[in-house]
């Protein structure tokens, strides 16, 4: 598979969310605004990319009975590492993201890119699979988040869209989350299955 | 036999070298997020006790909170002091800290949010929208925000800030109970918390 497909698998064809149907409960409790989903992705994107990276290096060494000892440790090290980093400088975001960012160590995206991808390939293969899932995963959360907060709060990015509006705020909750993500999924299976057909 | 060496020596190997960023990590992480939380603290203090002088951080004699003594000169001969502390509201899925200023007599000069924890959803910072909905869902009975502050707010009201603001007095009056068996400190009254 050439590096390109490689890359854009994860943001449409193996898309995280919507067509492996992983990451879900990450999704739907994050997904509240467009700023923690952006948060969200990018300790995503770099914890699938560096435990892509460090696995890949360490695939064939690595005996089969400690494969997934080390993938957790080099996930949660990332993970942590990725922590500290936001609660420094982005304080706010970590305390909304809350136990859903130290939660992506163990998310199945991670393990499944790590165990099933980046053990059996090189390092630019696993890095740019790594980067696709990451990005894939975040564009999910963004339109999700998106649209909830906008027909939950009646905001984007946390400023007032339309003055006056009385949004629906159960968009904000859990119900509202499960709704758009339930459309999201039928739109993509719509277009999935019409791709299919031709 | 050699295997099961080698694996050993790779999974202490590949562990220590975890166990070395975490550690660099945090060292660097660390004292920015001291330094932040300081002015956080800072701007909350004056902005619930405002024109004090506020002291260094006191421990309770009795459990295990903290509290900021102030001082503020209103004349020549007379000083006003007035006292900061760490109200919790506990939820189901979290907590919401309230920094609150009150003055001798327990009047609220002011109010400020630390921060909370839980899921987003359910305690997010104050002055959010999905938290005042989150109120509207509980059984918050009226009567013991009544009895605890003199405080009546409409628990039907739709409004984010008037739940919000039962969640604040129902904190304050938590406060008050822990700060009226300091000793050395005055009762504090409820004709401040309906403010």
């Amino acid at each position: 598979m050439s590096h390109w497909k490689e890359f854009t698998k994860g943001l449409w064809e193996r898309n995280p969310q919507l067509v492996v149907g992983v990451a879900l409960c990450t999704t739907l409790a994050t997904s509240t605004s467009l700023s923690n989903a952006l948060w969200m992705t990018i300790a995503a994107i770099c914890t699938l990319t560096g435990t892509g990276l460090i696995v890949s290096l360490l695939g064939r060494i690595m005996q089969p009975r400690v494969r997934l000892p080390i993938i957790m440790a080099v996930s949660v090290t990332l993970v942590t590492a990725v922590g500290f980093v936001i609660r420094a400088y982005q304080p706010e975001a970590y305390r909304s993201l809350g136990i859903y960012l130290p939660l992506i160590a163990v998310n199945c995206i991670i393990l499944n890119r790590a165990d099933q991808f980046a053990r059996n390939n090189g390092v630019t293969a696993a890095l740019l699979d790594g980067l696709g899932m990451g990005i894939g995963f975040g564009i999910t959360l963004a339109v999700l988040a998106i649209v909830r907060e906008f027909l939950g709060a009646n905001a984007f990015f946390g400023r007032t869209v339309i003055p006056g509006f009385d949004q629906p705020r159960v968009m904000l909750l859990a119900p509202g989350a499960f709704i758009i993500l339930g459309l999201m999924l039928w739109g993509m299976n719509s277009i999935r299955a019409r791709g299919r057909k031709k | 036999m050699r295997d099961s060496v080698g694996s050993a020596a790779l999974v202490i190997a590949v562990i220590s070298v975890c166990a070395v960023i975490i550690v660099q990590t945090h060292t660097l992480s660390e004292k920015v997020i001291v330094r932040r939380a300081d002015e956080q603290r800072t701007r909350g203090l004056t902005q619930t006790l405002p024109g004090f002088t506020v002291g260094p951080a006191k421990k309770s004699a009795f459990g295990d909170f903290l509290y900021w003594e102030g001082l503020k000169k209103i004349d020549e001969k007379t000083t006003v002091r007035g006292f900061a502390f760490i109200a919790r509201w506990k939820g189901p899925a979290g907590h919401r800290d309230v920094l609150v200023g009150i003055d001798e007599q327990g009047a609220v000069l002011g109010f400020s949010a630390e921060g909370s924890d839980g899921t987003s959803d359910w305690t997010d910072p104050l002055g959010g929208t999905a938290g005042g909905y989150f109120l509207l869902s509980r059984d918050i009975p009226v009567s013991t925000a009544r009895d605890r502050g003199g405080v009546f707010l409409n628990r039907y009201d739709p409004s984010a800030p008037a739940l919000e603001a039962m969640a604040l007095m129902m904190s304050v009056n938590d406060g008050f109970s822990r700060l009226s068996r300091e000793p050395g400190i005055p009762t504090p009254g409820t004709q401040g918390a309906a403010r």
